[in-house]
């Protein structure tokens, strides 16, 4: 089966923009130039319209906070009756048909990860899911143990000085992490030993096969868990990140990774009082290149992905740095650059289609295209609601 | 003692219907045929009604919670502890039930009586069948022949709000999994110790009972309505590679391709009652339709007293209002059950050899003037 997307102004992402088509064969991007010849295939008329790789969400709680029932048993995202629950996963959470996925495919946003809340400081394993309806849930699986989700700051000690009594200040937050960790390294040391999943999770965090994506606002957060990794060495992504511009020439010399927003929410609590539209920019300045923005999904809807970038370009960013930001570079974060994340030959035929430019808030995606399969037209289908 | 049944349209359920006759010594069925020959010592004239083998309710609650009592005599779900594996619903069975010869009145005589769904793990299940007596022992046609599980809303909604685990159905998953793999941890142990040639002393009982399940002794009876839970119960099923039942599966349409995959059973049902929760809310009577198309093999249940036992045999009328297949609605109250429960060598059907668990019915089951006027425990029903 042949997709063939002609005369559209095509934005690669990771080479410069053109004129032209794309062609797409089993689900893998074939041809991308001008003037693409292919009788079998099925044509796509993109005259006048843009061309982009498929966006990436790298932090949503699609389907693992279900969304339009609002009652509690729809929502799955913390198991907060222990503050330490790395064998919680979050594909045993996600409602399959939640409204979510229709809305993700409505903002042209064609592969989203999914990671358990952040009430508690190590909270579970994310996933990630390509944004295909026809398929079968299972097979819509990308990566299957994205990372293991932990947390910093507020949310822990709010839940847990109630809840389980087991956290009252920061210092506990941390405490409750090492002593995690040096119960992993005890397991692997012992010589008898009877196989304990928990512990087997937080050994692939340490052995660098699952990385560490810390939700953390406050600076102070933010320099607390960068010594507790330094300390037990494993790889780590900040998510939320929301004070990072305070510290951006720090950051610049770490090695680790950024996931930065939801830009636009209220300063409701205290750790997000800094929040600004202009961290993205300041971030570049400093040099770092390759973090990415997030919604959070529910807490912004998903639509706002885009819109996020463009306001960042607003505030300063560059509009190169901004597409990045919601495609390569959630791409490299989660490790799925190869399949995904810009328009290559031989990469997944994720495609979004947009009747003017992406980073123009008022864009409409017109086609949301996942592994070379027309998922969203919005002439058929119109807006979702 | 030989008893001939006339005078009835004979459903086997196994093969297609036909005027003729029964005969039945010491409760086993010797001949089904057009006539049959030999001598008897009782006859039972049918009148023309429709003979057919009595109903299995493959998932029912049926005498742990006894109609009227109310919660004194609640022996449905120890809510305790998320996991008890070893709790047995036998040891919460009570023969005072009225519904149990309701349940009769409605041509159900089989029943697998479950543990309620509170817990992740919740306990063993047994096959009762009617029976007028007043000791528990005389229902019980099989022990200990499968282990209640449950993922959804309800583990969660006993838990979470006294903080404890599960709050979230990531946690009940993750529970499921740690029992099944300290079975595991368990057996290897055990092992270790023949090995070694110890005697082993550290016998657990709700461990022995994840060694039934891994080794395949019995299935687990997982408790799923939602799709999420449903492909969850599929992945622990494959991962530990053990037998499974998927009990409710009230979401079933959108997962019908996993579950043929998956080759699972299912215990549908009940769909007549009212959408109570959140996930119960895309509950059909299609289901039923959408099952007999697949070719499935499913059972028509009540999870009594959800709905009642009695009037199981109408939710399945019900069904064929909806577009179900009427021959195979009749088989998910009869042989299928019978295959799920594994105890289709004796009942489900009106066969030579099988148990004689008979009913005779003044018109079809299926529609709600008809009634038993005869069954193979009370004799003619006044």
């Amino acid at each position: 089966m042949k997709l063939l997307i002609k005369n559209g102004t095509v934005n690669p992402v990771t080479s410069p923009s053109f004129m032209g088509d794309v062609l797409i064969e089993d689900g893998k991007i074939i041809g991308l130039e001008q003037n693409i010849i292919c009788e079998e295939a099925q044509v796509l008329d993109a005259a006048g319209m843009n061309i982009y790789p498929g966006i990436i969400e790298e932090h949503s709680h699609i389907g693992i906070h279900g969304e339009k029932t609002n009652q509690e048993s729809d929502n799955d995202v913390n198991e907060w009756s222990a503050p330490v629950t790395p064998e919680c996963h979050a594909l045993e959470g996600i409602k399959p048909f939640d409204h979510g996925f229709l809305q993700a495919l409505n903002a042209g946003v064609t592969t989203f990860n999914v990671y358990p809340g952040s009430a508690n400081p190590i909270g579970g394993i994310g996933i990630t899911l390509k944004n295909d309806p026809t398929l079968h849930f299972e097979d819509k699986i990308v990566l299957r143990n994205s990372g293991l989700k932990m947390a910093m700051g507020e949310n822990p000690k709010k839940v847990h000085s109630s809840a389980t009594k087991t956290i009252m200040t920061r210092m506990g937050t941390a405490q409750v992490i090492r002593k995690a960790f040096q119960d992993a390294i005890n397991y692997r040391n012992k010589k008898e030993k009877e196989k304990d999943s928990r512990m087997e999770i937080l050994l692939k965090v340490l052995d660098g096969e699952l990385t560490a994506h810390v939700h953390a606002h406050k600076a102070d957060d933010i320099l607390t868990i960068i010594r507790i990794k330094e300390e037990f060495g494993f790889k780590m992504c900040l998510e939320h990140a929301t004070e990072s511009h305070l510290i951006a020439d720090f950051l610049a010399k770490k090695d680790i990774k950024l996931a930065v927003g939801p830009m636009f929410t209220a300063r409701y609590k205290i750790e997000v009082n800094n929040r600004s539209l202009c961290t993205p920019a300041i971030l570049e300045k400093a040099g770092i290149t390759d973090f990415c923005l997030i919604t959070d999904h529910p807490v912004i809807p998903i639509n706002n992905l885009p819109i996020e970038a463009s306001i960042a370009v607003n505030n300063g960013l560059s509009e190169d740095l901004a597409l990045r930001s919601i495609t390569i570079n959630p791409a490299i974060n989660l490790g799925l650059d190869d399949r995904i994340g810009s328009l290559e030959i031989g990469k997944d035929g994720d495609v979004v289609i947009c009747d003017r430019e992406l980073l123009d808030p008022t864009h409409r995606v017109m086609y949301t295209i996942v592994n070379g399969k027309i998922v969203y037209d919005m002439e058929k289908e119109g807006l979702i609601l | 003692m030989r008893t001939l049944i006339t005078n009835v349209a004979v459903y086997p359920i196994t093969s297609d219907p036909f005027k003729g006759e029964v005969l039945i010594e010491d409760g086993i069925i010797q001949k089904v045929a057009y006539r049959v020959k030999g001598d008897y010592d009782e006859m039972i004239n049918g009148e023309g009604g429709i003979l057919m083998p009595g109903f299995i309710d493959g998932h029912s609650h049926i005498g742990l919670n006894p109609d009227g009592y109310g919660y004194d005599y609640d022996d449905t779900n120890e809510i305790t502890d998320p996991v008890t594996a070893s709790v047995r619903s036998q040891d919460g069975f009570t023969v005072l039930d009225k519904s149990i010869p309701e349940s009769a009145r409605g041509g159900v005589m089989v029943y697998c009586v479950l543990t309620g769904s509170a817990n992740p793990v919740g306990g063993l299940s047994f096959i009762a069948h009617y029976s007028k007596s007043n000791l528990v022992k005389d229902f019980v046609i099989k022990e200990d022949n499968g282990l209640k599980m449950a993922t959804g809303e309800n583990p969660k909604r006993c838990y979470g709000p006294k903080n404890k685990m599960p709050a979230t159905r990531m946690a009940t998953a993750a529970i499921i999994r740690k029992f099944l793999t300290e079975g595991q941890n368990y057996i290897q142990k055990k092992n270790k110790a023949a090995e070694e040639g110890k005697e082993f002393t550290e016998t657990d009982y709700k461990k022995e009972i994840a060694q039934m399940i891994i080794e395949k002794k019995i299935p687990a009876r997982v408790h799923c309505h939602r799709a999420e839970d449903i492909l969850t119960a599929l992945r622990i099923k494959k991962e530990f590679d053990i037998d499974m039942v998927i009990e409710h599966c009230t979401e079933y349409m959108k997962v019908k391709d996993e579950i043929k995959a998956a080759g699972v059973p299912i215990l549908l049902g009940p769909i007549m009652s009212s959408r109570s929760k959140v996930e119960l809310k895309d509950m059909s009577f299609k289901a039923y339709k959408v099952a007999c198309e697949e070719d499935i093999l499913f059972g028509c249940m009540s999870d009594h007293p959800v709905f009642p036992s009695e009037v199981l045999r109408l939710q399945a009328g019900m069904a064929v209002n909806y577009g179900a297949d009427e021959n195979k609605m009749l088989e998910s109250l009869t042989i299928m059950p019978a295959k799920i429960l594994g105890i289709d060598s004796e009942y489900g059907s009106i066969e030579e050899g099988k148990k004689a668990t008979l009913c005779i019915w003044n018109g079809h089951p299926f529609d709600s003037r008809s009634h038993v006027v005869w069954n193979s425990v009370d004799g003619f029903i006044k």
